[in-house]
């Protein structure tokens, strides 16, 4: 067990520098996919960190759209460089973050599938609806003079994606990631275990929306170009959970390894049917029902399978913990 | 007199605790036969398994010949065996009427509702005063007779009453008790898990004393006035102190 | 400044195909207690399904409408029994990212079939209009009204007269007792959610011609009709009937009344959705909701 921990902890380390290093690699096309991979591991693992909790998020387009608005307002306004509104897009994720757990504070989980939804929506229409800060449905374009090069863009990206697993991690490790564990099971427990889940989930709820914001953020920075339609798109929503189920919920590993799938599953139908409209999102939903349906743990779940096979194969005693499944 | 129900072996429980761990016991055609226990014992959960409720681990039910644990719950229904069960359950914004009425949901009860319907008025004269009324405003005694009333309207063969006297004054109790003994007079077979040892064996010919999941005696009415275990079961000696083992174990 | 009168009557024929809109979705939750995010969906599918049958043969969709109905009870009682029924027991999030999940295949089955570009169906009545005094009242709109007014008495008719009616309001009010009295649970979840399908298609037909459809309707559907059912109270079929017209009235209110009042009006859903979660979760008809 230790020395496959090691193992994964060195493979972990070493994609991770890979990821970094292959934005000094000049090749457009591999960099534009990188850093969709990138801006996907910080949205999915910031969905990830909030289910984890037992918090269904319906909405992460809205803390997505959020940071993006935060980064091209703030450089706009302040002629802002990348990490200076990023810093904004963090500070704003993170309140609008504590809101949304305040508001929803003691509800259940369809109740904040519904709020989140419906945030997002609400979101969109006020963009739309106050031009005179968003410029409305005409758009909002970064000031050409403060366009950094794209591959600072792509090492921002890379490391605010290695970043992001590093605070998943550290989640995972602090005192955090047993409230989750006992929200996700069930609130009234973890409230006498001693708990206060209200306090934990207002934490664990601004970090993933600070997180979702900086990814929308970064990828403003990236795109030049806002309207409530592009920052405040359903498709990042769908992303944001699709990535971890396919991936592996409730894992470090899942949001990561799904996000690669994604990006991979998206070019690939974009290869195979070209731009016909509709593929791509009817692949995600069917993936989405797929996964729910038959791989309730995702791919890393198959691949803990078969690790689980072959040590019982190998193993005289093969006392592997078995992680919780999708079914309970 | 032929076999109605034999329970052999069984298990059953919730998640990974086990509350039944090897029941047995058997009910002839026409008895009246109660279960008596302390809180834990495990009568409630007997109760879920026959009625469906609740999964069995293990073990067999036979009833009326059939192997029970594979029917669904409806099948059971239909087939004549029908529970009253704890703590009343019923149906709190539907008249009284209406929940009458689906007793009789059953394809096999249908037929004749409306003859069932005037039998249970008769017996319970207190829900015809009240037929439109809503069920959950009604006190505990009235709802014990419209639980009652609607496991009737099942049109049963097996009657399982669970708790019957459950938080009941006890002049309501003995009104209750008073029904259930002409219920028996017809050729109901009737179940009974009771706390209330006395008006459980005033109407019982014979019962079983359960403790940690399974029986630990068994007698008539007359013999289990007298037991020993009876009293332990319920002053909660022994048979209290194995039930926290099991459940620690 | 505007008319009175107008106003209460444009919310009136508003709430009542809002209350057709949501009251499938309020009683397959009642019923099964999972929360179908694809019901916008059955409305778009419903929509699309008039508008195909009036184009390709002339059928005016008011026709069309109970056939529709039978063909969308029936899958949805399909998709209950392939997709939903191995989840009941599974995590909420199983539940909410499936129905979303299908919500979304139907979404861009619709992309693929008829592009994404709006459409409507001209019918003769749909540009009609009456004058009551110096209230005009939309031929298309009045017409819809009194179908999803008829629509939702059978369905009220059905849930208090009916053998079926009784056993799903049973259901939804006392699970173990439904399941004692012998009512087979799981073909009652099916039907329960075939009907909510089922009436989602029908206010789908009725948008087909009171306005513009496109396969992205869905969404705002969903969460107008979200908006709608924690008002009234979440399982309370009641509760989504006051809710839609409180919404009705709301939105109308504001597209009356605030300035450059049209777009906000559909930002009055969401307002009103953050207000009841802070104010009382438990909406109007407050029933505690288990988790």
């Amino acid at each position: 067990m230790a020395r496959q921990s090691n193992l994964m902890v060195a493979l972990g380390v070493l994609s991770a520098l890979g990821l970094v290093a292959s934005t000094f690699w000049d090749a457009p096309q591999i960099n534009n996919w990188l850093f969709r991979v990138s801006t996907l591991i910080m949205l999915a693992t910031s969905w990830n960190l909030m289910a984890n909790a037992g918090l269904v998020s319906l909405g992460h387009s809205a803390f997505w759209g959020v940071g993006s608005y935060a980064a091209i307002l703030s450089a706009n306004a302040w002629s802002g460089s990348v990490l200076g509104t990023l810093v904004v897009a963090l500070l704003a994720g993170a309140l609008m973050g504590l809101i949304v757990a305040a508001v929803t504070g003691g509800l259940k989980g369809i109740f904040f599938a519904i709020s989140t939804l419906a945030l997002s929506e609400g979101l969109r229409i006020s963009a739309l609806m106050l031009p005179d800060v968003t410029s409305g449905a005409v758009g909002l374009f970064l000031r050409q003079d403060l366009r950094p090069s794209q591959h600072t863009l792509y090492l921002v990206a890379a490391l605010a994606a290695v970043a992001s697993v590093g605070v998943a991690i550290l989640i995972s490790c602090s005192k955090l990631q047993f409230a989750s564990r006992a929200m996700r099971d069930n609130e009234a427990a973890a409230q006498m275990l001693g708990i206060a889940p209200r306090r934990q989930r207002m934490i664990i709820v601004a970090i993933s929306s600070a997180m979702a914001s900086a990814a929308g953020a970064i990828n403003a920075w990236y795109g030049g170009y806002l309207d409530p339609e592009v920052a405040f798109t359903l498709h990042n929503t769908i992303l944001a959970q699709i990535a971890p189920i396919l991936g592996g919920i409730h894992t470090l590993a899942g949001p990561v390894i799904g996000s690669f799938a994604i990006i991979a599953l998206s070019e690939g139908t974009r290869i195979w049917f070209g731009n016909m409209e509709g593929v791509s999102q009817m692949t995600f939903g069917l993936v989405l029902v797929v996964c729910i349906l038959f791989l309730p743990r995702g791919i890393e779940g198959v691949m803990h399978r078969r690790k689980k096979r072959q040590a019982t194969a190998g193993a005289a005693s093969p006392a592997l913990a078995t992680g919780r499944g999708g079914k309970s | 007199m032929t076999t109605m129900l034999a329970v052999r072996d069984l298990h059953a429980g919730y998640d990974e605790s086990s509350v039944l761990q090897g029941l047995n016991f058997e009910l002839k055609k026409g008895e009246v036969v109660c279960l008596l226990g302390a809180n834990g014992a495990g009568k409630t959960t007997t109760m879920a398994v026959l009625s469906g409720l609740v999964d069995a681990s293990s073990g067999s039910v036979t009833y009326d010949g059939q192997d029970l644990l594979a029917m669904p719950s409806h099948r059971r229904v239909e087939a004549g065996l029908s529970l009253s069960p704890e703590g009343r359950k019923v149906f709190p914004n539907l008249t009284v009427e209406e929940n009458l009425v689906l007793g009789s949901f059953n394809s096999k009860a249908r037929a004749g509702r409306a003859a069932r319907l005037e039998e249970v008025y008769t017996l319970f004269p207190r829900l015809a005063e009240r037929r439109v009324q809503s069920a959950g405003l009604m006190s505990g005694g009235e709802q014990q007779m419209l639980a009652l009333g609607r496991a009737i309207m099942a049109k049963p063969r097996l009657l399982l009453l669970d708790e019957p006297s459950l938080g009941l004054a006890p002049m309501i109790v003995q009104a209750v008790f008073e029904a259930i003994r002409k219920i028996a007079a017809t050729d109901i077979t009737i179940f009974l898990v009771e706390q209330n040892t006395h008006a459980a064996l005033s109407i019982a010919s014979r019962g079983y004393v359960m403790s940690a999941g399974r029986i630990v005696h068994a007698g008539s009415a007359a013999e289990l006035r007298q037991s020993p275990e009876v009293r332990d079961a319920f002053i909660g000696g022994k048979s209290a102190r194995t039930i926290r083992e099991a459940r620690h174990a | 400044m505007h008319y009175i009168p107008q106003l209460i009557v444009d919310a009136l024929l508003l709430g009542g195909i809002y209350t057709l809109m949501v009251i499938g979705l309020a009683l397959s939750f009642g019923v099964t207690r999972v929360i179908n995010f694809a019901h916008g969906e059955a409305v778009m599918i419903g929509a699309y399904g008039a508008y195909t049958i009036a184009l390709v043969s002339g059928i005016d969709p008011l026709l069309a409408l109970p056939l529709l109905m039978v063909i969308g009870c029936l899958f949805g009682m399909a998709l209950f029994k392939v997709s939903i029924e191995p989840v009941l027991k599974a995590p909420h999030v199983n539940q909410i990212l499936l129905t979303f999940g299908i919500g979304l295949v139907l979404q861009n089955a619709a992309v693929m079939i008829w592009k994404a570009d709006e459409r409507s169906v001209v019918t003769p009545y749909a540009y009609s209009s009456f004058q009551f005094g110096e209230v005009f009242v939309a031929g298309g709109r009045l017409i819809g009204f009194g179908v999803a007014l008829v629509l939702v008495a059978a369905l009220f008719f059905w849930l208090r007269r009916t053998e079926f009616g009784r056993a799903t309001r049973a259901l939804d009010e006392q699970r173990d007792a439904a399941v004692l009295v012998g009512i087979n649970v799981k073909r009652m979840y099916a039907l329960a959610f075939g009907l909510s399908v089922a009436l989602g298609v029908a206010t789908g037909v009725i948008l087909s011609f009171i306005g513009a459809i496109s396969p992205f309707m869905g969404f705002h559907i969903l969460v107008k009709g979200f908006a709608i059912i924690v008002l009234g109270g979440l399982g309370s079929i009641v509760g989504a009937v006051l809710g839609a017209f409180l919404l009705a009235f709301a939105e109308t209110a504001v597209s009356y009344y605030v300035p450059n009042g049209t777009g906000w009006a559909e930002a009055v859903a969401f307002a009103v959705l953050f207000l009841v979660l802070v104010l009382r979760p438990r909406g109007i008809i407050g029933q505690a909701v288990a988790d």
